[in-house]
């Protein structure tokens, strides 16, 4: 077994603090990202899909949780796997699934794809599809929100794999220095691609690495929305006080492959089921209603709406023009600028 | 509603899949997630699930085969449910063609006429170009030497390319057919290797022929009429004399269209009759006094003067008995035919018979034929002329 | 008109653009407390504070994409690099990031960012004296400045930073004519012409894509970026003295680059040399050579001759880097061969 044993790392979902139009909201968010991409998931056997997906499936409560702690404004930057994170932030999904089937009506015109999702009007930066390309520039982003003085806070999302790249650190060296309001988001999916957390990260606590840059760091069960939530909004209020970046790991699980055709061989099966029952929804769910903060006719309702939704973001995707030839011409440059005869 | 489930692209690299294993049968009840069958790639084993909740209704390819990506694998449906007229034609059973894209394919031309022989700039060519100067006839300063513009201008700047001579002369303007005659004669001196034979032809019975033919038509049909159609028929067994040179190959023409050389006090014109192996000796005729009266006038048209395959030159009416012509460019040969004159042939040890002959003469493109197949088409040519019906 | 250097111009042309916009700031190693290791944010720190001129840790890759940052919120960032060489630890953000996020976001980001670097071999071997505006050339989405004179520094970067997308500002050390507070006098080099030396005061922009005709000619177009420009105006002066007109043209950006105005020449002079420091294979010279070939091979009585550095690491020993590097012969020499080509 590679990765960690459920047990180690869960913790009681609580429902402290948290009342119930946040409740259905966490909820909500986390069945759009899923069902996103489950209908996604299924879609590449029945359409052409073109490109991949890197699927969040069984990450969503990370997401969720700490975008459910932001404002409209605030920032986020995201990875390749990028879909839970868009949809925390509410993007639309019919932009998003347009985009996925490369359609002008995308959020991006098509242009972009999966792993280059990113809606302006929420905050939300990119999805990035190189590994930890976008620390920093959530970093400059919090440096923008002090120097313009609107305390807006920047988030970036990122994996164990990407904790290794230099960025990581030269982003945290500064976001330290100039106490910049940056919360930096470990979702600590357990696997690199094939590697587990052991086999490339020398010191595998991964939140501790914030001491050498003097940012404090918290490890939580990131497949426990409430915590996330929680904890997530402390770091992010901290952070627009002034009190500097925080680095906030979760710790939660990759249900799929890599991407959509990546069998995830080098995983054992049993573990895949160990994890399952711990799934992040489920266990919403199943505490939500032992303990009478939501009952089942009220979750129930959410799927259904969360059903009809997706339903109607493809149907809206397929009614999109596909791509042309020639789309890409007026997104190289700025049109018109003052370079003159730029080609 | 019936589900169809295509062999995804499973990898950027991975174009086909074999089916290892089918994990459920036709007929099973299947989840949404549930492991339809086993698929091995060249990089792995990857397991094809079912995207929705129904029973398995059919399965296409084979245990073992390997499929295509885009191809259909398998339908979930309702029990019972009719999928085949849901599907459709074949066209229906692959998707692949959805992901290529239309794109409007650019052409490249690839410029390639530049004489390997001669070297010249590129901006010589185009100065040489723009004042309708012919490369070869241009030297550079010194010899080895690429030629640039400044060769190129100072030819155009002389008065003639041989240079001048001290004998006073007046200069005549040339017509654009006189021109054109110019050039293409000068051409074809020069590139086509050419070589003559000649034969005499006893005319007795084409006359005649020629006579009958004109009493049973009421019209007069010249003899030249006769001539035309006799050798439209001979060429018909020798396609090489219908033929021209191009490049390293020889090009044999699918029609025969025969020109004739029609001079008049503004030019040498060779207006063309077409098909003349099918057409009867009577159109020939007509078309021939046609296309004369038009050169006479100049009210030839382009499809009077293209297409021409083989050219025949008559200077009999002159009083000429033989002459060797000059091949037209784009052919392989031209027949020159002389005057009518009274000779004799032996009929045997002690007597001689007056007959009418004429002399043909026969030049050839040397790349295309040879002397020995020249012969051969004359003599075939004079056995047409002197069996003539 | 006052004359200023190049280093004074680039200064000016931050400082009145900074006055002008609060969104304007600049960040990289050693540009405020050491006033710039080339001397040309001089007095900065002390005029716009440490807010608007920050000083950084060596984290190109890590500030680069602060940058990028900043200005997808709105802020408009002048990015120093110390020497150009160290551009390549930013290669990810500057290529993956910043070139490609306007196109990948379907028009919704934009990138205002303009990177400036010292370049060029001045005796401090291999990873201290690279020319690499070529990589960047190579890369849509970016614009790339090559500016030779005072005069061109000041009025491309005004307009690159007025410009919505990434702008590279490659400037060459030996121009600077300024000293280097890090020590000693910046090496001179006697053929600088004082070309461009006159600097107005107030604001004004060059448009990128508009070459400028350095010195008019009929019998060769000499096409020159940065000091090798400079090089080539002391070689064609030289040479008119021998009967050789030459026309000698700055390109002054390569991304856009102004190709009316060079083939224009090559049309009227149909034999063309181009010279740029940069290495040979892959180059600037390729590039333009490439271009010309295209599209006016009609016009060229003689093949396109390159002077450009070997393919090799810049060496150490002097001997060996002028070797190199493109030096005036090697300009003169050129230009006779490619006269005499025939």
């Amino acid at each position: 077994m590679n990765a960690r044993k459920p047990e180690q790392v869960v913790t009681p979902l609580t429902f402290t603090g948290i009342r119930k139009p946040l409740l259905e909201k966490l909820y909500l968010r986390m069945v759009r990202a899923r069902e996103f991409e489950e209908k996604l998931y299924y879609l590449f056997l029945t359409t052409p899909m073109p490109g991949t997906m890197h699927q969040a499936t069984g990450q969503e409560a990370v997401a969720v949780g700490v975008a459910s702690a932001l404002k409209k404004n605030d920032y986020v930057t995201s990875t390749h796997r990028g879909h839970a994170h868009c949809i925390a932030k509410d993007v639309p999904l019919d932009l998003m699934m347009a985009e996925m089937f490369a359609r002008r009506n995308g959020v991006c015109k098509g242009m972009g794809g999966s792993m280059h999702l990113c809606d302006f009007s929420r905050g939300m930066l990119g999805a990035f599809g190189i590994v930890g390309s976008g620390i920093p520039i959530a970093t400059g982003a919090a440096l923008s929100s002090v120097y313009r003085g609107s305390k807006q806070v920047a988030v970036s999302f990122f994996g164990d794999g990407a904790i290794n790249e230099g960025v990581f650190h030269e982003a945290l060296n500064m976001a330290s220095l100039w106490k910049l309001p940056v919360v930096y988001v470990i979702e600590n999916n357990q696997y690199a691609l094939s590697m587990p957390n052991e086999k490339v990260s020398a010191v595998t606590d991964l939140s501790s690495r914030g001491c050498g840059y003097n940012i404090p760091g918290i490890t939580i069960d990131g497949n426990n929305v409430t915590e996330v939530y929680r904890t997530a909004k402390k770091a992010i209020d901290r952070a627009r006080a002034g009190e500097g970046p925080f680095l906030l790991e979760c710790i939660t699980y990759r249900m799929r492959g890599h991407a959509r055709f990546e069998p995830a061989s080098y995983r054992d099966k049993d573990e895949v089921e160990e994890w399952k029952p711990f799934d992040p929804i489920k266990r919403f769910r199943e505490t939500a209603i032992e303990n009478n903060k939501m009952s089942e006719g009220e979750l129930n309702a959410i799927d259904e709406q969360v059903k009809k939704e997706i339903e109607d973001a493809v149907a809206f995707a397929e009614s999109g023009e596909k791509v042309g030839p020639k789309d890409y011409l007026q997104f190289i440059y700025e049109p018109n600028s003052t370079a003159g005869g730029a080609e | 509603m019936a589900i169809k489930i295509f062999l995804p692209r499973l990898g950027e690299s991975v174009e086909e899949a074999t089916i290892g294993r089918w994990c459920k049968e036709v007929g099973d009840k299947v989840e949404r997630g549930d492991v339809i069958a086993e698929l091995e790639t060249a990089k792995a084993m990857m397991e094809l699930e079912s995207p929705a909740k129904g029973v398995l209704l059919a399965v296409f390819p084979e245990l073992g085969e390997t499929i295509p990506m885009g191809e259909l694998v398998a339908i979930v449906g309702k029990a019972g449910e009719d999928w085949e007229s849901e599907i459709g034609s074949a066209k229906e059973k692959s998707i692949k063609t959805d992901l290529t894209p239309e794109v409007e394919k650019t052409k490249r031309a690839y410029h390639a006429d530049y004489a390997r022989s001669i070297r010249i700039s590129p901006n010589a060519k185009r100065v040489a170009r723009e004042l309708g100067i012919k490369i070869d006839l241009i030297q550079p300063k010194s010899s080895g030497e690429r030629i640039t513009a400044d060769d190129v201008r100072r030819l155009a700047n002389q008065a003639s390319p041989g240079g001048k001579s001290n004998i006073p002369s007046r200069k005549v303007i040339l017509n654009t057919i006189e021109k054109i005659t110019a050039r293409r004669m000068s051409e074809s001196a020069r590139t086509i290797p050419q070589f003559s034979i000649s034969m005499e032809v006893d005319v007795g019975q084409i006359i005649s022929a020629s006579e009958k033919i004109s009493r049973d038509s009421g019209k007069h049909i010249t003899l030249s009429a006769l001539i035309l159609k006799a050798v439209g028929t001979a060429i018909k067994a020798y396609p090489k004399v219908n033929a021209f040179f191009s490049g390293e190959d020889v090009f044999i023409y699918q029609e025969i269209n025969i020109a004739i050389a029609v001079s008049t006090d503004h030019g040498l014109y060779v207006p063309v009759i077409h098909k003349a192996n099918e057409k009867p000796v009577e159109k020939i005729s007509d078309h021939l006094i046609e296309l004369a009266n038009k050169c006479r006038d100049r009210s030839l048209l382009p499809i009077d003067t293209e297409g021409a395959t083989f050219t025949i030159s008559n200077l009999g009416m002159m009083g000429v008995r033989q002459f060797v012509p000059i091949i037209d460019l784009s052919q392989s040969a031209i027949l020159g035919v002389g005057a009518v004159y009274d000779g004799f042939k032996v009929k045997d040890e002690t007597s001689l018979l007056p007959i009418k002959k004429m002399t043909l003469t026969l030049t050839c493109d040397h790349r295309v034929l040879d002397g020995v197949y020249a012969a051969a088409f004359l003599r075939d040519l004079k056995e047409v002329i002197e069996c003539f019906e | 008109m006052r004359k200023l250097s190049f280093a004074e111009a680039m200064r000016e042309a931050m400082v009145q653009e900074m006055e002008a916009d609060e969104n304007v700031f600049l960040i990289g190693e050693d540009v405020g407390l050491f006033n710039g290791a080339f001397n040309v944010s001089n007095g900065m720190l002390k005029k716009f504070g440490p807010q608007r001129v920050i000083d950084t840790p060596i984290s190109e890759a890590g500030f680069m994409g602060v940058g990028i940052g900043a200005a997808l919120t709105g802020l408009r960032p002048i990015i120093e690099f110390q020497y150009s060489d160290f551009m390549f630890c930013a290669m990810d953000q500057i290529v993956n990031e910043a070139a490609k996020l306007r196109l990948m976001s379907g028009g919704q980001a934009s990138v205002p960012v303009v990177l400036r670097a010292p370049q060029g071999a001045t005796g401090r071997a291999a990873q201290h004296s690279q020319s690499v505006e070529a990589y960047f050339m190579h890369t849509p989405g970016l614009y790339v400045a090559v500016p030779a004179t005072p005069y061109d520094a000041k009025g491309l970067m005004t307009a690159a930073m007025r410009m919505n997308d990434p702008v590279l500002i490659f400037e060459h050390k030996l121009l600077y004519g300024s000293a280097s507070p890090g020590g000693g006098k910046a090496k001179s080099d006697k053929t600088i012409s004082d070309i461009g030396t006159d600097v107005p005061e107030e604001q004004y922009i060059i448009p990128f894509g508009k070459a400028s005709i350095r010195k008019s000619g009929e019998d060769v177009t000499v096409i020159a970026t940065l000091v090798m420009l400079h090089r080539a105006l002391a070689v064609a002066n030289e040479l008119e003295e021998e009967g050789i007109s030459c026309e000698v043209i700055d390109p002054r950006t390569l991304v856009p680059l102004d190709e009316e105005t060079i083939l224009t020449s090559i049309k009227k002079t149909n034999r063309v040399v181009v010279v740029s420091e940069d290495v040979c294979r892959g180059g600037v010279c390729s590039e333009l050579t490439s271009i010309i070939t295209t599209r006016v091979f009609d016009y060229l009585d003689a093949p396109v001759v390159q002077v450009c550095a070997d393919n090799t690491p810049i060496p150490f020993g002097p001997a060996s880097e002028m070797s190199v590097i493109p030096q005036l012969d090697d300009i003169k020499g050129a230009i006779l061969r490619v006269l005499k080509d025939n």
